[in-house]
This record gives C-alpha cells, structure tokens and sequence, in this order.
C-alpha cells in the first residue's frame, strides 16, 4: 500500500500538464474583469455614502426647531446678540464687525455671553423661551429702534473660547426656518411643491455579461460569444411625471423604452449556398431550324461565408424612482434610483450555440434558439442630475445614468446566464406645472 | 528571467510581466494538479483560470516564509473542492480487508508513465478520487480531508479504501493485457 502510494505520488505530484495558448489570456481577461468590478461597486458606495450623508446633513439641520430648543451646541464664539431697547441709539455700539455686515436677526441666539463687555449690552436673553422671543421680535418690528443685532466679534474669540448656544427658533405659520450651520444654498428650501414631467434621450452603452449555465458549457464557448459579438449605437428614451415635495425630497414615475443593438459576425467555413442555375440550349435542326431547350438546376455551392447580423433586445419599462434634489440657484443636482420594471421586451438576431454555430433567437418565431425570456426580471437604476433653470417654468438637465439587472435574461434551460449593465448619458428638459421653484 | 523574489514582489504590485511569468513557471503543474480534481480538460482549466486569479488577488497574503508553489497548489485544491458535489461523498461502511496490494508487484506501477496512471486515477468515481488524490498524492490526512470535504474521517478512510482497491484491479487489467 505505501509502496503504491510512494510511487504514484512520485510520478503525480510534480507532474505537468501543457498550457492550452489561450489560457493566459483568459486570466488577464478575469483579472481586468475583477478590477472592473471593484470599481463598480466603489461607484455604487460612493452614490449611496454622498446620498446618505446629503440626507442626514440636510435632515438634521430640517429637525423642527421646537424640538431643538432644548438642545445645547456648543459653537465657537461667531455670534453675539445683543439687544438694544432704544430710546438711545447710541448706547447701541458695535463691536467690530469682521465682515462690515450688520444684520437684523430673525432668530435670536444666545447663551452664556457673560463676558461681552457689559456696559454694552443692555439686555440679553438667557435662555429665552419661544414666546419671550416673538415678543421681542414684535415690539422690535413695531419700533424701528427695536433692534437686535449680530456682531462678529474677532476680540470674542480671545475672551470667549466657547460660547453654548440654544437654538430656539422661531416658528412662523408663513416660513419654516432651520439651522444651516454653513450657509450653504443647497439646504435651502424650495418655495413649493410641485408636480413636473420631463422627457430625456440617452445614448447609451450595454455592457453583457455571460456565464455559463451548463457543465458543457465553458469559458472557450463564452470567449467567442463575446467575440462574435460587438457593440453598435444604443439608445434608450422615456417620459417621467414627478411630484418634489418643499423638503427636496420626491418620486417620479413613467415609462422608458430602451433599444440595444448588437453586431454578429461569424465566419462559417462550411457554408452551402444554394444557387439555381438555367441551362439554355440550342438545337439545331436538320431542316434548318432550332428549338430552344431549358434546364434550370440547383447547385449547392460550398465555402467560406462571413455572417453580419444586426441583433437588437428592445424593452419598455415603468422606472419607480425616489429623487432628492440639492438646489444651488438657477442649478440644481438631483440624486435619483429605484427599481425598473418590464412589460415588454422583444430580440432579433443570431448567436452561436454551444456546437458552434449559429443560430436564431428570434422570439416568438418557429424553429428560433429558444433561449431568451419574454420578460425581463427587475432592473435598478442610479442617476445624478445636473439640472439648469432656464425659465419659470423649464429645467434642462444632463444625467450620467448606470442600470443593472441582475436576474439572468435567459431562460433557465438556456447554456448560458446573460445580464447587461448599461451605462448612458441623458439629456433632456423638465417642465413644472407650478413654476420652477429653483428659477 | 525574473526571480521567485522578483515575481513575488511584481504579482504585489500588480504588474503584468510578473504575473504571467509566475503563470508560466506554475501553471503547467497546476493544470496537472487540477485534471486530478476535475471531471475533463475544459473544466480544469477553468479551475486553473479561476485559482490563478485568486492567486493574483490575494498574493498580498502570502508569506513568504512558506514555499510560493506549496501556498498556489493549496489554493487550486480549495478552488477545485468547491465544485465537488458532496453527494460524491456517499457514507459507507469501512471494515474492507487491508490486503489488496498483495498481488501486485510494485515494478508494476513504475512501469507506468504518469499521464497513464493520471489516466486511471480519472476513472474512479468522483469520491474515490478525490479522497485518493488528497491523501496518496497532495499528503493530507484524513482528519484535514474530513475538515476540508466535511465529510466524517471514516468516510474519508472508506473511500480511500475502496479507490485503492479499484486502482488495483485496473492496474492488474492492465498486467493482464501487457502479458
């Protein structure tokens, strides 16, 4: 027993086997294939960590501010309010103000500003409570003199290293105000909901993926799928109907027809062609005259014979999309995805079989390669939007779109699992029925 | 020519000369290692493919302490495991006398050439020759077979049993024709 194993380890263990030639290739094929994946899947993360963090940025500066006024911060020393109560303008006095701005405040803050020199401030607010504030801000309305004003205060920083701050902000029937810690225009809010319709075409590209679906089935027979395939001009087009809530937040819906060309080329190298030949001939009488005689045959030519087929996969489907749109003037960029789902789809053309040849797909025809599906499974889809306000009512936009099925679009009795990834440009307007809110 | 260490640390960073050098230099042993695993040629190499990719992507792991070619051998293995269904691994009964290597003379196996004894090895059914290959070829034992197939330590020995002794009587079918 030890004896037979000795001597077959021996001849097995570092035996070799030769390397078919187009093995190498096929590793740097996966090995790219492997980092192209890995990107994707960056972009995908990076998508959903800017979508993630936009939205709990912008959530959390939309909290309600009632709920927030019991909600210590504790901010660098930026803003001192003082309060002055008239009569004399003069004991008003500035403090240095680091930007040449003064501002009438519509939502007062303070706490702790004990060491502002005290001489200057006449009346604080410590801890004030919402109503205390319209108070204020009423009789300040009423009297001109009544005013309250921000300073930024350089010297401040050096006095006061830390300032608490309270956020008891006002709320207002007519406008909602929240903290938007830095100012930035894409928290803002819109003027209103509002209903839209847009309609966009995009060129697309339509990355396939093979597998295989059968132990018969192996990478040899996947490569020349692949190179008997080739990209042509894809497209696709769709109409949205689309409600924006006041919060940037909305849904859109509507239909998208998508066109996938594809080109086959496949060389037979045993090709019949059949081709009828007519004989005519001429028979000469003795009397002098002739009949004409025809013979019309069949001859099956054989050779070499290149096929160029124009495949297509044409779909319509109903894209169910979430948006959140961040506004930045006349611009706005939108982050929208959701699932897409299918209600038709229809091919044409020729693939080669796992024997070699080629053959038709076609669906719905007699004798076609049954392969394919009638329906195609759930999609899903990401987008960023660049959109641009051109009049009160019209947004032209720009949308770098990616969209991935996963579930195979073969049939399970097919040799082969097939999916596409696309990735396409589209370009197209928007139109609200109440005015653009962002113009 | 490049060196192990020059391969080692080319594969690292990601360069394309020295995969393929390393390609070249283990591959054709690989490929033998995985015709032993897999069912015919195409899938083999499809193993191959698959387990130098994985070699590439996770060269970063390899220390190099331990040999480059032991460390791509174990990762092809495991690769070519993962497509052995476990119903090869039916459960059976050991108890099968230890005594069939009586009647063969040990010359008899050197006499072979190895793509005639790999030929022979392929002909068990896929249990026998998974279980032979690890434990007679590779040098696992059956408490790391049992682990790796997850199949118990007695199946492992009863299957192990049974290749040897079909791989007996092959071998004394093709005493018989030689003669």
């Amino acid at each position: 027993m030890k004896e037979m194993d000795k001597i077959l380890r021996s001849k097995l263990y570092n035996h070799e086997s030769a390397l078919p030639d187009d093995l190498w290739s096929k590793i740097e094929t996966g090995i790219e294939k492997k980092k192209k994946k890995g990107f994707i899947w960056f972009l995908f993360g990076g998508i959903g960590l800017l979508g993630i963090l936009s939205a709990t940025i912008y959530f959390s500066g939309f909290m309600d501010s009632d709920q927030m006024s019991n909600v210590p911060l504790t901010l660098s020393p930026v803003y001192v309010v003082e309060q002055s109560i008239p009569a004399e303008p003069q004991q008003v006095e500035k403090l240095g103000i680091i930007d040449k701005e003064e501002k009438e405040l519509s939502i007062p803050i303070i706490d702790g500003t004990k060491k502002i020199r005290k001489d200057l401030v006449h009346q604080q607010i410590s801890k004030p409570s919402i109503p205390e504030i319209k108070k204020v801000l009423i009789s300040a309305q009423e009297n001109e003199q009544h005013k309250i004003l921000v300073e930024r205060e350089e010297n401040l920083k050096i006095d006061i290293p830390k300032i608490t701050v309270s956020l008891p902000a006002l709320i207002n029937n007519n406008e909602r105000s929240f903290g938007d810690p830095v100012g930035c225009p894409t928290f803002s809010k819109r003027n209103r909901a509002n209903l839209f319709i847009e309609a966009y075409y995009q060129p697309l590209f339509a990355y396939s993926q093979l597998s295989s679906n059968s132990p018969e089935v192996g990478e040899q027979y996947l490569k020349l799928r692949k190179d008997s395939e080739s990209n042509l001009y894809s497209w696709s087009t769709g109409i949205n109907v689309g409600w924006i809530s006041d919060y940037n937040v909305g849904v859109k819906a509507g239909a998208e027809y998508e066109v996938i060309n594809e080109r086959f080329t496949y060389e037979d190298p045993a090709a019949i062609r059949n081709q009828t030949v007519i004989t005519i001939d001429t028979i000469f009488n003795g009397d002098g005259t002739f009949d004409l005689t025809s013979d019309t045959s069949v001859v099956q030519i054989s050779g070499a014979e290149i096929q160029k087929i124009h495949n297509y996969h044409r779909t319509l489907s109903i894209p169910i999309h979430a948006l959140y749109q961040m506004n930045f003037n006349n611009l706005a960029v939108e982050l929208s995805g959701g699932p897409i789902f299918n209600i038709y789809y229809k091919n044409r053309g020729k693939i080669v079989d796992p024997s070699n040849q080629a053959q038709w797909f076609t669906n719905g025809e007699s004798g076609s390669y049954n392969v394919y599906k009638d329906r195609l499974s759930v999609g899903f889809s990401l987008s960023v939007s660049a959109l641009y306000s051109i009049n009160e009512h019209i947004q032209l936009f720009a949308r770098p779109t990616f969209k991935y099925t996963p579930g195979t679009m073969s049939v399970s009795s097919s040799p082969f699992n097939q999916t596409y990834m696309n990735t396409g440009l589209s370009l197209g307007a928007r139109y609200y029925f109440s005015g653009n809110p962002n113009y | 020519m490049l060196t192990e260490k020059e391969i080692i640390d080319g594969c690292k960073a990601g360069k394309s000369n020295a995969q393929k050098a390393l390609f070249l230099k283990y591959g054709p042993i690989m490929l033998s290692v995985c015709r032993r695993y897999a069912r015919h040629q195409m899938e083999a190499e499809d193993f191959v493919q698959d387990g130098f990719i994985k070699v590439f992507r996770h060269i970063d792991k390899f220390k190099e302490e331990s040999k480059l070619g032991t460390w791509i051998r174990r990762i092809m293995i495991n690769n070519a495991l993962k497509h052995v269904s476990k119903s090869a691994f039916k459960r059976e009964s050991i108890g099968i006398a230890d005594n069939y290597d009586q009647d063969i003379d040990a010359g008899t196996y050197a006499k072979l050439s190895a793509e005639e004894i790999m030929k022979l090895v392929n002909e068990l059914p896929t249990g026998y020759k998974i279980v032979f290959n690890l434990y007679a070829i590779e040098g696992y034992s059956h408490k790391e077979i049992a682990e790796q197939l997850e199949i118990g330590e007695s199946t492992s020995r009863s299957q192990l049993l049974k290749a040897r002794r079909m791989l007996q009587e092959k071998f004394i079918e093709l005493q018989k024709i030689a003669v």
